[in-house]
């Protein structure tokens, strides 16, 4: 095979042969050998499999359910990123462990379980935790906060078992109506005005709204 | 065009809160209807409010029986800088929004 590329200043094409019998007068790309070929191929496919590694790591590391510890810490990086939060005695009398606390008429899916667990999606989370007739999953933040408009929090977070409670579907489907309202003389809607509070101001005030849901549909239940 | 008496803008205001309410808790809520109510009282109020008969047109509203009557007319009346009898009784009101109103209006203040 001819090569065309001629050296500097030279009007003769050189062969790759004249390249062999005289290196010196080469300055231009020279034919790799069979072994070197197969040392860059090596070196590729090894990249390739590092690459692989890691990326079939990470996937199966945002899978797996989080530990009690790593879902604090996740929660306190996340409570960091967030600005200072605007009304701390908002959350005063709002209890967040795993024991349901007294009076509550609802209990959490860590409750329920007694595990606190993270599911990358609701799908996962559903699948896993089932049905139960007369009820729906409710998210006491809603999988709406997750989206870029609103407050971006995690997926995982979002599907984590002290984040989502069994209420009974009318009570749901009123808390998600009331979320899309807004009130007279006020162009923005709860849902919007809670995008941009952080996790906990969230948290707790979806508490609050489940604890009224279920009080008013207590009260027409005993009617 | 038929022109209203206060009274029966007052009537009207507070049918229109009871039915937005009916509308988010009805077996099957309906925020959008709700919110064309909301609008339906906001543009009574602002007529109201042109003619400097906002606080007559909602005042005796508050009051009311109805948790979500009380809570409309101050929310209304608190967005239009009447914090002094709205925010009593937002403060007392049995409506998560309440909150959120409260919330903006300090925000607002600050």
């Amino acid at each position: 095979m001819r090569i065309d590329r001629p050296r500097d200043g030279a009007d003769e094409p050189v062969t790759p042969s004249s390249q062999d019998q005289s290196p010196e007068l080469w300055d231009g790309p020279r034919r790799i050998t069979p072994e070197e070929r197969r040392a860059e191929f090596d070196a590729l496919q090894k990249l390739a499999d590092e690459e692989e590694a890691k990326y079939a790591k990470q996937k199966a590391e945002s899978e797996r359910p989080l530990t009690r510890t790593e879902h604090r810490e996740r929660l306190r990086d996340l409570n960091d990123r967030d600005q200072a939060d605007p009304e701390p005695a908002i959350r005063e009398g709002v209890a967040k462990t795993d024991e349901k606390p007294e009076g509550r008429q609802w209990q959490t899916i860590e409750e329920e379980i007694g595990e606190l667990k993270s599911w990358s999606s609701y799908k996962s989370a559903r699948n896993e935790l089932g049905t139960v007739e007369g009820t729906e999953i409710h998210h006491i933040v809603e999988q709406s906060q997750g989206e870029p408009k609103r407050a971006q929090f995690d997926v995982a977070r979002i599907n984590t078992s002290d984040n989502m409670t069994r209420l009974p579907k009318d009570v749901h489907t009123n808390i998600s109506a009331l979320y899309s309202s807004r009130p007279p003389g006020f162009e923005v809607k709860v849902r919007d005005w809670l995008g941009g509070k952080d996790w906990d101001f969230q948290y707790d005030y979806g508490c609050r709204v489940i604890d009224n849901e279920m009080r008013r549909h207590d009260d027409v239940d005993n009617d | 065009m038929t022109s209203t008496t206060i009274d029966e803008d007052r009537s009207e205001v507070r049918r229109l809160l009871l039915e937005g309410e009916r509308q988010l808790r009805s077996g099957d809520p309906d925020a959008t209807a709700a919110n064309q109510l909301t609008a339906e009282v906001e543009t009574i109020a602002e007529r109201r409010d042109a003619q400097n008969q906002l606080l007559d047109l909602l005042s005796p509203l508050l009051t009311d029986d109805a948790d979500s009557v009380r809570f409309g007319a101050a929310s209304f009346l608190l967005s239009r800088g009447h914090a002094e009898v709205a925010v009593p009784v937002l403060e007392k009101v049995n409506d998560p929004r309440a909150m959120m109103v409260l919330d903006i209006w300090r925000s607002r203040q600050s």
